[in-house]
């Protein structure tokens, strides 16, 4: 079967990230059917424009449920935590674990961290993990603009100009500690999802 | 006469169960997305009509049935609702709470005010 005569990935995929909703199959079906419907009477270009705009829609929808409200703040939550919770648990426990270096172990607990945080909330959130992934992505992408927007309009003329190391490569460091709460955030939850879906042990 | 306000019906839910006692046994999801907007001209998404259809099967209003699975639908089944004796007893009572409350309004005359 030709792909325009299929209804399009992109937004196939988007309404898949609600999958868990209640009646999610007959709201799949029924818009494959009105798809090809739309494919016999005006064609593949309508029929595709179509579905696109009733796979938004019916996100929208979606998010203006209850269950998905807990997603975005379940979601969003986790950002927070994850930012303030490491530094302040390896504050606490410094003393204890003195002979390890900081940065080391603040790159140790942000990984304890975004593993038992994706883990724990997608225990939470069963069977809508993609979403909050998701989510998770989003708010954290929204928290790095957010500082870097702050960095660069409170630094200092001296600061951004100078050539020293923290101030070429600190960017660098937010990109890269944004990636790897993103990854270790996405490793915790899929693993937690794969473990839901394994057949139960007899 | 008394109504029971737990049988009366947001305006939303009149038009799905008409929708449904029109269709008769044709009622799912396109179908009655379909009749309310060649009839009713409201274009609704389709996981409106069934959170709409959700709520008034649990009050007991519409009850449910899934069919066939079909390859024009990927495979996934079709939904059927038909309305219960309650469901109609509601839509009835609806109506007669509204007949009430109009009676006495000369709505035509409200509207040359405007």
């Amino acid at each position: 079967m030709p792909e325009s005569a299929q209804p399009p990935k992109g937004a196939h995929w988007l309404l898949g990230l609600f999958r868990s909703e209640p009646n999610f199959p007959q709201i799949e079906g029924d818009l494959s059917e009105e798809f090809h419907q739309h494919l016999l009477t005006s064609g593949p270009h309508i029929a595709r424009r179509w579905y696109w705009r009733e796979v938004l829609r019916n996100l929208w929808v979606f998010t203006k449920r209850p269950r998905s409200i807990q997603v975005f703040v379940v979601g969003a939550l986790c950002v927070v935590i994850f930012r303030f919770a490491p530094p302040l648990s390896m504050s606490l426990m410094r003393n204890k674990l003195s002979l390890i270096p900081r940065g080391l172990l603040l790159v140790l607990f942000q990984v304890a961290f975004g593993l038992a945080l994706g883990g724990l909330m997608s225990l939470i959130v069963k069977g809508r993990e993609p979403l909050l992934r998701l989510t998770f992505a989003s708010f954290s992408m929204v928290w790095l603009a957010h500082t870097l927007g702050y960095w660069s309009q409170h630094s200092t003329m001296t600061e951004s100009f100078t050539l020293s190391l923290r101030n070429l490569f600190w960017p660098g460091q937010l990109f890269s500690r944004f990636f790897c709460a993103v990854i270790v955030f996405w490793i915790g939850s899929l693993w937690m999802e794969w473990r839901r879906r394994q057949p139960a042990a007899v | 006469m008394k109504v029971k306000s737990y049988r009366l019906l947001g305006g939303f839910e009149s038009l799905l169960l008409l929708a449904i006692l029109r269709l008769d046994e044709r009622a799912y999801g396109v179908t009655i997305r379909q009749e309310l907007l060649d009839l009713a001209d409201k274009d609704v998404a389709i996981s409106a009509i069934y959170t709409g259809l959700d709520r008034l099967e649990q009050k007991g209003f519409v009850e449910s049935q899934l069919g066939e699975p079909t390859a024009e639908r990927g495979g996934r089944a079709k939904r059927f609702y038909r309305v219960t004796s309650t469901g109609l007893s509601a839509f009835n009572d609806t109506q007669r709470a509204i007949q009430s409350l109009l009676d006495g309004l000369n709505l035509i005359q409200k509207e040359t005010y405007a």
